[in-house]
């Protein structure tokens, strides 16, 4: 059973989709990636966290998708025309799924040569560590490098409904449309 | 006309089944087992019954079987003796 | 998540291959010890089982001959030497590196045919084709093309005695196919006189049984019903020609009711055989009349086969799901068309509507029905588990399994069998005493398990069900206060306790034993039932034994919904557990302790808000619907807006990534292409009555 997480392979360089969030910019290794979309809102799935902003219907297709911005407990911001979606695959817990990412705004593909790919630093950061595997320089910008497959494992995602189920959300006023 | 009515036919109940027939029922001629109220049987049973309809033929007797349910049906289909009783092959 | 057989099935194997290693490593200093021989066949027999099971074909195939060298050695017909042990050890190797995958490389395959010409010079079994009565061999094509057998069963003069019943054994059988049998009884049964009816011992078993069965499963299987029978019983099968039409002197002949010579010179007689074989006194008239009613079984069966020239053809399953998923989009294609017909409110485009809903909804029928199979084809895995089992563990088990006919949606099927193998292993681990102990609390030693599927208002429902210990509520409430998982001042009933086995983390066994340790409990079977939309339950009576019960939906992919709306937002309730909608007045509701009550009917039932229980925008207008739905024995409603009208749904998983979710079972995608939510309708009960 190989994980193609835990895979040991050399590479000299690593391709990356960037993207912005509140302001931030953030990159997914391209492999992952299968399309990027507008985003028309999605339906909410009753008594889930906010992040979890629901499902879309892709080509017949129910897709869930989730606003990073909740998880990592960035600043909320108006949807713009430049708001889209960035279907991924990841695997939860040895399945693969598809999942859509919304982001403020797409900005480009990039190759990064791994030399210039640094590891996150522990301390002062907004966004928990775990979820980040490296730090790149981009023309005098720095660049967030993520781990969707840590994002979205089991764990991760048992702690957030497992809060949920305690907290009750009836309180949550997260309806979207 | 002799009546028997069991509510049970398993291997528990052949002692009590078996004096009731030889006591009451097996010189009387022609016989009766009403099984409507059957809620348990099994092939010991069901193979007592099969005895008790040979003995009454071996005799000239007749035993009729009457308000046999559909699992009842079913289990003498399975163990091949609906014929030999003279019932009806359910599917 | 699922238990991956083939990971578990490793596992094992590593284990076996530990024992193998150490039992040869004891008997390469002490040859003749009995005890080690027999860990290292046992050791070999398991994995080659397990393996045939698992689809490791080749690696049963090879062990297969490694077992058949050892089971001499263990009946003593062979004498264990240097050479013998060293070899072994080399296949313990080789078998590891089958292991690794399956199919094995061209060249592995080469190695182990040079390992097992050895062995069976050793064994002196002939080199080459002689077909192995392994059932482990055949197991991987389960199978076959449809043929029809007659096969004599000759249970134990004691067995009822014993506690044999032949009915689940019967019922098991017919379940492989169309049957028909006959009891024949003995022939020395004399009635002439009251004297000679007495000495009937009637508790004795007095016939023996010809079953004619016409099935497609292969012998493997037709061998697994007899599993637990076949030491005691004499059982023997014959294939008969399907093209040859049997006439009843041949079937008289075959039954032992005349003989040869008999039947000869009767024929010569000419006219009708059954009367004249009769009439002449050559065979008892009830004999005739069996064998003619086999003759027709006969005929039926060439009958349907001839009618079916084309028997059957294997498809692979992706095309069976891709032909499903068409069927859904055609499905939600049709109810857009429906709602745009609705709309527009003209009446040709109407008509044509209704003639397509029609049409898909047959489609939908029929391909639900090419998915579904009998739940019986899962079982004779099941009997050898216990059986090996009941036989490591030292307990006497009788298994019963009842409604192997009942249907299932394939894609169901073959997520069932492991959480199943799994309550099984448990009942039989932790729920069943050991003899004596069940001995000494005055119950039978022999302890019966029984598996039941059977349909249950539109569910199926499954149980597994044993006589044993039960659950120790004590032990249970302790530990799971150890685990945290409740404090100890909670007040949780008997029953709510037991429900307590299936959180995650919890294991009862003391020590995690080789059985059903390995680190997964029954929340595993849990997680597994869920993600069949299905519901786990355990009812337990200490001392008496336990009953797990699953109900599970028809299928999971298409159901007749009824479409609702709250705030503005969409809602599917299946239709098959809606009974009515009535016309709900806020007056008309009170609350008695936290629960809304409407009335119906002149009773009050609970009912869910819809608006309340998820937080939706808005106020409810003044006159809302409430839907009457009944699940199993409760009756609820769940109060909604507007009931917009039945539609076909085809349901989409909601992925792991709302796997925790309550109260919703999957989304469908509605005519306009938006979404809607299909309701969970028992949990949304159940979550108001906690």
């Amino acid at each position: 059973m190989t994980n193609p997480d835990e895979n040991e392979i050399t590479v000299d360089s690593l391709k990356i989709l960037t993207f912005v969030l509140d302001d931030e910019l953030f990159a997914i290794e391209i492999s992952g990636i299968q399309e990027v979309l507008e985003f028309k809102g999605a339906t909410k799935v009753p008594k889930t966290p906010p992040f979890m902003l629901g499902v879309i219907n892709l080509r017949g297709k129910v897709i869930p998708i989730v606003d990073l911005r909740e998880q990592f407990e960035l600043g909320k911001k108006p949807r713009t025309v430049d708001t889209c979606v960035i279907i991924v695959q990841v695997t939860i817990d040895g399945e693969e799924t598809p999942l859509g990412i919304l982001a403020d705004a797409v900005k480009e593909v990039l190759e990064v040569p791994m030399s210039e790919i640094n590891p996150p630093p522990r301390i002062g950061n907004k966004i928990n560590s775990a979820y980040i595997f490296g730090m790149a320089k981009i023309e005098e910008e720095f660049v967030i490098l993520l781990r969707l497959a840590k994002i979205f494992s089991a764990d991760e995602l048992q702690s957030v409904v497992g809060e949920l189920t305690d907290a009750e959300v009836n309180s949550s006023e997260t309806h979207d449309e | 006309m002799n009546e028997m009515k069991p509510t049970s036919l398993t291997i528990y109940d052949l002692d009590a089944l078996q004096n009731q027939y030889i006591m009451e029922s097996y010189w009387s001629g022609a016989l009766v087992i009403n099984l409507a109220l059957i809620e348990e049987f099994d092939s010991a049973g069901l193979q007592w019954l099969t005895l008790v309809k040979k003995n009454q033929q071996a005799r000239g007797h007749s035993l009729t079987l009457s308000d046999v349910g559909d699992d009842l049906k079913n289990a003498m289909a399975l163990l091949g003796m609906h014929s030999l009783l003279g019932v009806a092959h359910v599917n | 998540m699922s238990i991956d057989p083939v990971i578990i099935f490793k596992e094992e194997a590593y284990e076996h291959l530990e024992n193998l290693e150490n039992a040869l490593l004891v008997l390469e200093e002490s040859p003749r010890d009995a005890e080690q021989i027999a860990a290292a066949f046992r050791a070999m027999h398991t994995i080659k089982g397990s393996a045939g099971m698992v689809g490791f074909d080749h690696l049963s195939y090879f062990t297969h001959h490694i077992e058949s060298f050892f089971e001499r050695v263990r009946s003593g017909e062979l004498m264990l030497n240097d050479e013998h042990i060293r070899a072994t050890l080399l296949a313990k190797d080789h078998i590891e590196l089958l292991l690794e995958k399956t199919p094995p490389s061209k060249e592995s395959m080469a190695v182990s045919e040079t390992l097992i010409q050895q062995f069976r010079r050793w064994a002196d079994l002939p080199t080459e084709g002689s077909p192995a009565k392994s059932t482990a061999a055949t197991s991987a094509n389960t199978e076959t093309e449809q043929r029809i057998l007659k096969i004599t069963i000759k249970p134990s003069k004691e067995c009822f005695k014993d506690g044999f019943d032949l009915l689940p054994v019967m019922r098991e059988l017919s379940a492989l196919g169309s049957c028909h049998s006959s009891a024949h009884f003995n022939k020395t049964l004399t009635f002439d006189s009251a004297d000679d009816y007495r000495d009937i011992d009637i508790f004795d078993c007095h016939f023996f049984l010809t079953v004619l069965l016409a099935t497609e499963a292969s012998q493997s299987s037709i061998d697994d019903v007899f599993l637990f029978v076949a030491d005691d019983w004499s059982i023997s099968t014959e294939e008969l020609d399907p093209d040859e039409a049997y006439r009843l002197g041949d079937l008289l002949l075959a039954e032992g009711a005349i003989n040869q010579q008999q039947l000869d010179s009767i024929l010569q007689q000419q006219p009708k055989l059954g009367e004249v074989l009769s009439g002449s006194g050559a065979a008892a008239q009830e004999d005739v009349e069996q064998a003619l009613e086999q003759q027709k079984f006969l005929r039926s069966q060439q009958e349907t086969q001839q009618s079916r020239s084309v028997p059957s053809i294997k498809v692979p399953q992706p095309k069976l799901d891709a032909l499903m998923d068409k069927v859904g989009e055609l499905v939600t294609l049709q109810s857009f068309l429906e709602q745009k017909a609705r709309e527009l409110n003209d009446e040709g485009l109407n008509t044509i509507a209704e003639t397509l809903m029609q049409l898909s909804s047959d489609l939908r029928e029929t391909v639900f029905d090419i998915r579904m199979l009998p739940i019986g084809t899962l079982f004779g895995r099941f009997r050898r588990v216990v059986r090996d089992l009941s036989h490591e563990l030292g307990k006497n088990i009788q298994f019963v399994t009842e409604g192997a006919e009942t249907e299932l949606d394939k894609v169901m099927l073959d997520k069932l069998g492991d959480p199943l193998i799994h309550l099984l292993r448990n009942s039989l681990d932790h729920g069943i005493e050991k003899p004596e102990q069940r001995a000494a609390n005055g119950k039978p030693e022999q302890a019966t398990i029984t598996l039941s599927a059977a349909h249950n208002q539109g569910q199926i429902l499954i149980k597994v069900k044993d006589d044993g210990a039960g659950i120790n509520t004590q032990k249970v409430r302790q530990k799971a206060i150890e685990k945290g998982l409740i404090s100890a001042t909670d007040e949780l009933t008997e029953n709510q306790i037991h429900q307590l086995i299936f959180e995650a983390g919890f294991s009862t066994a003391d020590k995690v034993s080789d059985v059903s340790g390995r680190g997964v409990g029954m929340d595993v079977v849990r997680t597994s039932i869920d993600s069949l939309q299905g519901k786990v339950h355990i009812k337990s009576d200490a001392g008496l034994g336990t009953e797990i019960q699953i109900l599970l939906p028809m299928t999971l992919a298409i159901i007749d919904g009824l479409l609702v709306n709250v705030a503005g937002e969409s809602f599917v309730i299946p239709l098959n557990i809606v009974n009515e909608c009535i016309e709900t007045y806020a007056s008309e509701k009170c609350v008695e302790r936290d629960t809304t009550l409407v009335k119906h009917r002149g009773a009050l039932v609970p009912c869910v808000s819809l608006r309340k229980m998820f937080s939706l925008a808005g106020t409810a207008p003044a006159i809302e619907q409430s839907v009457i739905v009944k699940v199993g024995e409760e009756t609820g409603a769940i109060t909604v807006d507007e009931v917009v009208g039945q539609f076909q749904t085809v349901i989409k998983s909601l992925g792991q990534l709302y796997r925790g979710v309550s109260g919703v079972m999957g989304a469908t995608v509605l005519g306009d292409g938006s979404i809607a939510m299909v309701l969970d309708v028992s949990e949304l009960l159940e979550s108001i009555q906690s």
